[in-house]
Parts: C-alpha cells; sequence; structure tokens
C-alpha cells in the first residue's frame, strides 16, 4: 500500500512541478493523436456519410469488413506497417519507419473504421426527413454531404474524439513503428510500457493520470460545444 | 400553353402492390390544384413524384414540357418549392433555415437577404426570423417550411397535407397564404388535403385519388354544390370554422 500511495505522491509531484520530460511526452502524444484523428476524420466522415446515402453492390460485405476492422489488434496493424515502412519493404525509400509520420498514420488507420462506422450510424439514426428534405431544398451531391455532416456534426465530432481517445491509447502500433524514440516518437503510452519495465513505476502512473485528465478534458470540450452550439 | 406537369401512363409500385396508376393528367400551370383522398390514397406518392423526390415505376412524367431525367437540372429543380407532411427545420434560426434554402439552389449571396426577407414576410413570420427552429409551434413551422420552399420564387409549389395536425386558427393563416401565392402571386400551387370541402373550397382543380387511382368522386358535385350556394360573392376565398364554411 505505501508503495502505491509513495508513487502516487511521487507521480503528483511531477505533474505539478510540471516536469519538462514528462510534458514532452504529453505534448508529443496529444499532438501525434490529434494529427491521426483530423486525418482519419477528413476521410472517415465523407466515406461514411457516403455509404450510408448510397446503396451500392457489396454494401453489406464493406460494412462487414468494416465492423471487422473495428476489432483490429493494434500490433497488427504495427506489424503491417513495419513491413511496408522497413528498409527492405515495398515503402522504405520513403523512410518512414521510427517517425512521427508512421505513427500518425498507424493510429489514423487503426482509428478510421470506427470513425467510418460511427458517421454511418449517425447518418441512419439522424431524422429520416433529413436527406428528402436538403434533396427538396435543391442539394447537389457535394453539398447534401456537406450539410448532412453539419447537421449531424455534434455526432461526428463524437466520432472524431472517440477516434482520437482510442488513438492515445493505443500503444501495440506506437511501440513498433515509432520506436518509442526520446523526445521523437516517445508517446504517453510507450512511455508508461517502458517506465514501468524500467521500475520508474511514479513516472508511468504520472503519465497515467495525464492521459485520464486528457480523457476529461476532452470529453467536457465535448458537452460544453454541444450545449452552446445546440 | 405549357403544362405544369403531363404524367403519362404512371405506375409506382411498393411490394408488387400498385400504389399508384394515372393513365394521363395534366396539371396546367398557373393553377390551384387540390389531391384529395383518404389516407392511403396515394396523396404522397403522387406529390413525391412531382417534387423528383421518387421516380415512378412506370410511365412518363413532363416538368414544363421536358421529360423526366434521371437528375433534374438546376432550373428545374429552381422550378420546384415542395413542404413535406411533416417538415422539417434544420438547425440554426428560422431565418438561416430560408437562407440556406436559396444556398442549395445557388442563389448568390447579394441576393440571399432580400429573398429570404420577403420570403418570411409572405408567410407573415418576420417577427420569429431570429428564433431557433426548433422553437416553432406547428403552425409556424409549416409557414417557416413554406417560407423556405418559396425563397427561390419557384412556378410551382407543392404541399403535402398542409393543414394536418393544425388548429382552426393556424388552418386560417394558411388558408390565405396559400390563396395569395395561388392567385396573387400566380404560382401553380399543388396541394393534398384529406378535406375534401376545403380542397374544393381552395382550389381551381380538384384531383380525387382512391387506392391510387384518380375517380370522379360524385361526392365532389355535392360539395361544389354546397361551396357554390354558400360562397356567392366571397370570392374563392372561404373559411372554415369546425368543418363549417363562414
Amino acid at each position: 500500500m505505501s508503495f502505491f500511495a509513495d508513487s502516487f505522491s511521487a507521480a503528483i509531484d511531477l505533474i505539478i512541478t510540471i516536469d519538462p520530460a514528462l510534458y514532452q511526452v504529453v505534448f508529443n502524444s496529444v499532438s501525434i493523436s490529434l494529427m491521426a484523428a483530423t486525418t482519419a476524420g477528413v476521410l472517415a466522415i465523407p466515406a461514411g456519410i457516403l455509404m450510408a446515402l448510397n446503396q451500392f453492390l457489396g454494401k453489406q460485405l464493406v460494412q462487414n469488413i468494416l465492423n471487422t476492422l473495428m476489432a483490429l489488434p493494434t500490433v497488427l496493424i504495427g506489424l503491417l506497417l513495419y513491413g511496408l515502412f522497413s528498409r527492405l519493404g515495398p515503402l522504405g525509400h520513403l523512410e518512414l519507419l521510427y517517425t512521427p509520420s508512421a505513427i500518425i498514420i498507424a493510429q489514423a488507420l487503426l482509428i478510421f473504421p470506427i470513425m467510418m462506422n460511427l458517421a454511418i450510424a449517425a447518418v441512419t439514426t439522424a431524422d429520416p426527413r433529413l436527406v428528402p428534405t436538403l434533396i427538396s431544398l435543391g442539394a447537389k451531391p457535394l453539398a447534401l454531404v456537406i450539410q448532412v455532416a453539419k447537421q449531424t456534426r455534434f455526432i461526428m465530432l463524437a466520432a472524431v474524439i472517440t477516434g482520437f481517445g482510442r488513438a492515445i491509447g493505443e500503444v501495440g502500433a506506437a511501440m513498433m513503428v515509432g520506436g518509442n524514440i526520446e523526445g521523437y516518437t516517445r508517446t504517453m503510452t510507450t512511455a508508461i510500457a517502458l517506465e514501468t519495465g524500467k521500475g520508474e513505476f511514479e513516472v508511468g502512473l504520472a503519465l497515467g493520470l495525464l492521459l485520464l485528465l486528457i480523457a476529461f478534458f476532452v470529453n467536457f470540450i465535448l458537452s460544453w460545444l454541444q450545449q452552446e452550439y445546440r | 400553353m405549357t403544362p405544369a406537369y403531363l404524367l403519362n401512363k404512371i405506375k409506382v409500385f411498393h411490394q408488387s402492390q400498385c400504389n399508384l396508376d394515372i393513365p394521363h393528367l395534366v396539371i396546367e400551370p398557373n393553377q390551384c390544384v387540390a389531391i384529395l383522398g383518404d389516407n392511403g390514397a396515394g396523396k404522397s406518392t403522387l406529390l413525391n413524384l412531382l417534387a423528383y423526390l421518387s421516380k415512378p415505376d412506370e410511365g412518363e412524367l413532363s416538368l414544363m414540357g421536358q421529360q423526366s431525367k434521371p437528375r433534374l437540372s438546376t432550373l428545374q429543380r429552381r422550378s420546384i418549392g415542395y413542404v413535406s407532411q411533416q417538415p422539417f427545420l434544420l438547425s440554426g434560426s428560422l431565418y438561416n433555415n430560408v437562407a440556406l434554402a436559396l444556398k442549395l439552389q445557388g442563389i448568390s449571396s447579394s441576393q440571399r437577404p432580400k429573398l429570404t426577407d420577403r420570403a418570411l414576410q409572405q408567410v407573415n413570420l418576420t417577427h420569429l426570423a431570429s428564433k431557433p427552429a426548433y422553437t416553432l409551434s406547428g403552425g409556424e413551422l409549416k409557414r417557416a417550411a413554406i417560407a423556405r420552399a418559396i425563397a427561390h420564387e419557384p412556378q410551382i409549389l407543392l404541399l403535402d397535407e398542409p393543414f394536418s395536425h393544425l388548429d382552426q386558427s393556424h388552418i386560417q393563416q394558411l388558408e390565405l397564404i396559400i390563396e395569395d401565392l395561388a392567385y396573387q402571386s400566380g404560382k401553380t400551387v399543388i396541394f393534398s388535403t384529406h378535406d375534401r370541402l376545403q380542397g374544393v373550397a381552395l382550389a381551381d382543380t380538384t384531383i380525387n385519388l382512391i387506392k391510387g387511382q384518380i375517380t370522379k368522386s360524385p361526392l365532389l358535385n355535392v360539395f361544389q354544390g354546397q361551396l357554390d350556394d354558400r360562397i356567392f360573392n366571397t370570392g374563392k376565398l372561404c373559411i372554415y370554422t369546425s368543418g363549417h364554411i363562414t
């Protein structure tokens, strides 16, 4: 009990004293996951809206694949990207392995199916009069996608935030394609794994608490936006 | 004169059952047309076809002399204003709803404020322009949807059951607006109603639908006779109170 209490106290100290090494990891992690969530959101939300609005051959198959990909293990994405980005891999010449870009790509791939599925759900559960109303008002295909996204914006925003939450919390892919390089590709989750392994439990705990704090802050922003722009 | 709509051998099926079967129908421009019928008679199906929100399974539909294509041209789309039975207002203020409709119709941003103000004025909702759409009452919502549909000044206005779920005072307000649009602004107004007396009173022409087919109802003649007797010199406009013409 004393071990845990002492570690907890030390972790709080690290947070309060604004330990530069600790906050460098937090900054890295947040910026990488924000980029991943934005990139995936820009692609997944329009794709989800288009899929929900249109009927096409094989739609059910695409839906089944998306559902399967939602449960994709992060290490598997890491493994596949490692193969692609390693020096001998087909994309080795891009020299992306062990860079923040590689982690962004991995996280974006990880959260794309989640965000697309949430976007599909947002459209299919929206008021059934929404799409016919927009069409009757003269919305052309591109305007239709934009307006549907606008009208369901809080669910879409929730999709992006859910994606961000999944991205910032994943460890497998970031470790494999990022390499956990200090000050460069070290993220909160890879740092937690490393520091705990080294016996620096209080650093891991401090990062864990900050991770929780970020999740709370993001949810707070979401509920504030929902109240403010109803 | 080119008809507003020409329907030829139109059939609409739902689960192998024929919901609408119209061998031939011409709707002249600048007319006020009432589509009459009970629930499930095919009124909304017909209006959805006329609004190009759905396609017939068989037959041809012409809009102002031009045969239906998979997608309406911008000009054709602009010629139609449509208000559904349960209008859906988008999030934002009433003003934003009308202005957005103009944007979607491709109306330039410089013209939008003037047209938005005019549309709201036509339905007597100028004072509620800045109110969030979700705070409007049932009657205000119907008028708001009409403002949104007429803002881009379409030649044809389609109204699906505009009087449903409204109290008497709102019905009267709406009747006056429809009268004004049809007989003062010179639009082709096509509306559906299950109240035959109301339809006959407001419209130049009535289309009576029974189980998806146009039928000449002997009842209509009786209604028309009642109205002829009672309207006298009041012109087209007649006001209802609990089903009675006053």
